[in-house]
């Protein structure tokens, strides 16, 4: 009991505490009133609602994309390349990198006069992207999009390489005796040895999507008009630029549900499916 | 058994502060006064604080640093919670809300003995932006505003008189329609506008536009919000127009700030646009081969030009520990040599003003500019109203709304927050 006493402390001090005060900031006035109003604002405000819908669209496209490029690049890696070691190292750059600074870097590569590849995409003819794909309604959201999944692709290679390393390989040669292909492999043997490791990562992914502005606080702030304003982005906005702190955490209670329930219905997913085997 | 040593040691300790603390306090006989100067006036600050304290030895100035970041909200508690610093620096746009809690001091009897702070000397607009109720709650030290610059180069390559600004918008609309060469390697456009990015930097130029159309944000009661009224729409409607009818503006405008406009200026980019002071030494640095030309903004025909006024002033809290030493290091600060000398951009008193830290001739077109100037109405909810303001006319230039439309559903978010 008493060994635990310090991270029991840490825990209250650190997680407990501000969750609570949180909560409680959501429901009182600044004089101390209990009260459901910036819950009803919050539910009625469509600004709100729209960042949802952003939300939704940026971390699923990102987690999909994340899960296919990772996990391609990590099954291929595993397999016996020229100069893998290299290889594999050079991979990981975009996750090393901090992302304040890569995302500076993006926003700047995608500026309509001077970034690169605007000018590598008026060359290629389009000059569609003279006014930036950073600015356009349509290009915003997959401009960000494809940021985050260079950002993270990496992380997911390396868990699927390790991943893949747990899997028995007489299972392949068992498979190869009865003349199965690549492709065959993939679908009975691969990828369900991946399975733990590919629900952990979506969940990682989920979590991290969710919370994350770094790359859209630096690249847009949420703009044009709104169109890229993710949900944790409005909460910012609301608290540390409006200084609307009950609304804020009202906000931040309500994205702290969705991804609860996200998580639970994971889990339970993941849960049915072993007990199935 | 260490444990129990440690804690005795630790207990022993902060008993020894605390007793250190109070002692010290008891035996000062002079006053100390915490000032809060912004961490950009280092080290002025320290500077000056030395010099009043060799002549003034009872007084010790306590110079705290602040920074931008959440410094309006930070001052608002600190005056609320009755603990506060002495005398604080704070922009002058914020002063109305601070007096509006009732925890400033009003200076009036103050500046009626003073030999030094003279009311008619300063600056009307900042001055103005210290009243309230009819009462004095603080002193500007720091006025500026935009003013117009352009390439010198550009207009001579565009067969335009390099010395001859527009006054007007049209001049503006015609001169910018040739000086644009969109096509080509290396596209021109003729004037910048600032269309993302910082929220502050379209506000600071749309506002002034706003008002030299005769419009405004909102009525002078702080009663009603007046953006979607005709006078304010035509103004936004020209702002928006340059980029989407006339395309003299960048396309990538709504990925300019002022930073982003200055970038582009500096590399040929873009021949015109406006902004403070601060706009010269980075211009000339980065692209020694500019002829820089300056002037007034132009406003609309017949009517006169108009800015934001930046600033920056000194408050004395009315729970500060020794409001008479605060206001005798005030009063010094505010004397000609010591305002000029602390300002960053310009003194907000027209004696300052002579001063010969201004005569550079590029400065010229910015101090003529401060007459025109005046502060962005004081609203509590001033902040997130720019950022409903931006967020539409983002809408506008992208085509998602008419300039009407946008500017009604602003004044609908805006109405909500009065």
């Amino acid at each position: 009991m008493l060994f635990t006493l310090p991270v029991s402390l840490f825990l209250l001090t650190f997680i407990v505490f501000p969750l609570f005060t949180n909560i409680r900031l959501s429901l009182t006035t600044p004089t101390g009133a209990l009260t459901g109003a910036f819950f009803s604002a919050m539910l009625r405000d469509r600004s709100v609602w729209a960042s949802l819908w952003i939300t939704v669209i940026y971390v699923g496209g990102s987690v999909i994309l994340q899960l296919v490029l990772g996990t391609s690049v990590g099954i291929a890696l595993d397999r016996p390349i020229r100069l893998r070691g290299l290889v594999r190292s050079i991979i990981l750059i975009p996750w090393v990198v901090p992302g304040i600074v890569a995302a500076t870097t993006w926003a700047w590569m995608y500026h309509g006069d001077f970034g690169i590849l605007s000018r590598l995409l008026i060359d290629l003819g389009i000059p569609h992207a003279r006014q930036g794909l950073l600015t356009q309604p349509n290009t915003v959201l997959p401009a960000l999009i494809a940021v985050n999944v260079w950002k993270m692709f990496a992380f997911v290679a390396v868990m699927v390489l390790a991943g893949l390393q747990g899997i028995d390989t007489t299972l392949y040669e068992a498979a190869r005796v009865d003349g199965s292909s690549f492709w065959h492999e993939l679908r009975y043997i691969t990828l369900p040895g991946l399975r733990h490791v590919l629900v952990s990562i979506l969940l990682l992914l989920t979590i991290w999507g969710f919370n994350s502005i770094t790359i859209i606080f630096a690249m847009t702030q949420g703009g044009p008009a709104d169109l890229s304003l993710i949900l944790p982005l409005h909460v910012y906005r609301m608290g540390f630029s409006f200084f609307n702190f009950n609304a804020a955490a009202a906000e931040s209670i309500f994205l702290f549900l969705i991804l609860t329930v996200l998580i639970a219905l994971y889990l339970r997913l993941f849960a049915a499916r072993q007990e199935q085997e | 058994m260490t444990k129990t040593l440690v804690i005795l040691l630790m207990a022993a300790f902060s008993a020894s502060l605390w007793a250190g603390g109070s002692g010290e306090a008891a035996a000062a006989k002079q006053a100390t006064v915490t000032w809060w100067a912004p961490n950009f006036n280092d080290p002025r600050s320290e500077e000056l604080a030395a010099k009043f304290m060799k002549d003034h030895p009872r007084i010790k100035i306590d110079v705290q640093k602040t920074v931008s970041a959440g410094l309006q909200d930070k001052i608002l508690v600190a005056i609320q919670s009755g603990t506060t610093p002495d005398i604080i620096d704070t922009n002058i746009a914020w002063t109305v809300s601070y007096a509006a809690t009732g925890q400033l001091l009003a200076l009036d009897d103050y500046i009626a003995k003073s030999k030094v702070i003279d009311p008619k000397d300063f600056m009307p607009g900042a001055w103005n932006g210290m009243l309230y109720g009819g009462k004095v709650y603080g002193i500007p030290y720091r006025a500026e505003s935009h003013a117009f610059l352009y390439n010198k180069n550009m207009y001579r390559a565009a067969g335009l008189d390099p010395n001859k600004p527009p006054k007007t918008w049209t001049e503006l609309l015609d001169n910018a329609k040739k000086l644009t060469r969109a096509t080509g390697d290396k596209p021109v456009y003729g004037v910048g506008i600032a269309g993302g990015g910082e929220v502050g930097n379209m506000i600071t130029i749309l506002v002034a536009w706003i008002w030299m159309n005769g419009g405004d944000v909102v009525s002078s009661d702080y009663k009603r919000i007046t953006i979607n009224e005709p006078a304010a729409v035509e103004a936004v409607t020209f702002y928006t127009d340059l980029l989407t009818t006339y395309k003299v503006a960048p396309p990538s405008t709504l990925q300019n700030d002022g930073t982003a406009m200055r970038n582009l200026f500096i590399q040929g980019s873009i021949a015109q646009f406006q902004q403070g002071s601060y706009a010269i030494a980075p211009i000339h640095k980065d692209n020694p081969g500019i002829e820089l030309g300056y002037g007034l903004l132009p406003a609309p025909e017949g009517k006169k030009p108009a800015a934001v006024l930046g600033g920056w002033s000194y408050i004395i809290p009315k729970a500060a520990p020794s409001k008479d030493a605060a206001w005798s290091f005030v009063e010094w600060m505010s004397q000609t040599d010591n305002m000029a000398y602390y300002t960053d951009t310009f003194p907000a008193t027209g004696a300052a003003m002579k001063n010969a830290r201004f005569s550079n001739p590029e400065f010229k077109a910015f101090i003529d500019m401060t007459p025109y100037a005046r502060l962005t109405p004081p609203l509590k909810g001033w902040v997130q109203m720019t950022s409903i303001i931006f967020k539409e006319v983002q809408a506008i230039m992208l085509g998602q709304k008419t300039a009407q439309k946008a500017m009604d559903d602003a004044a609908a978010q805006m109405t909500a927050l009065l």
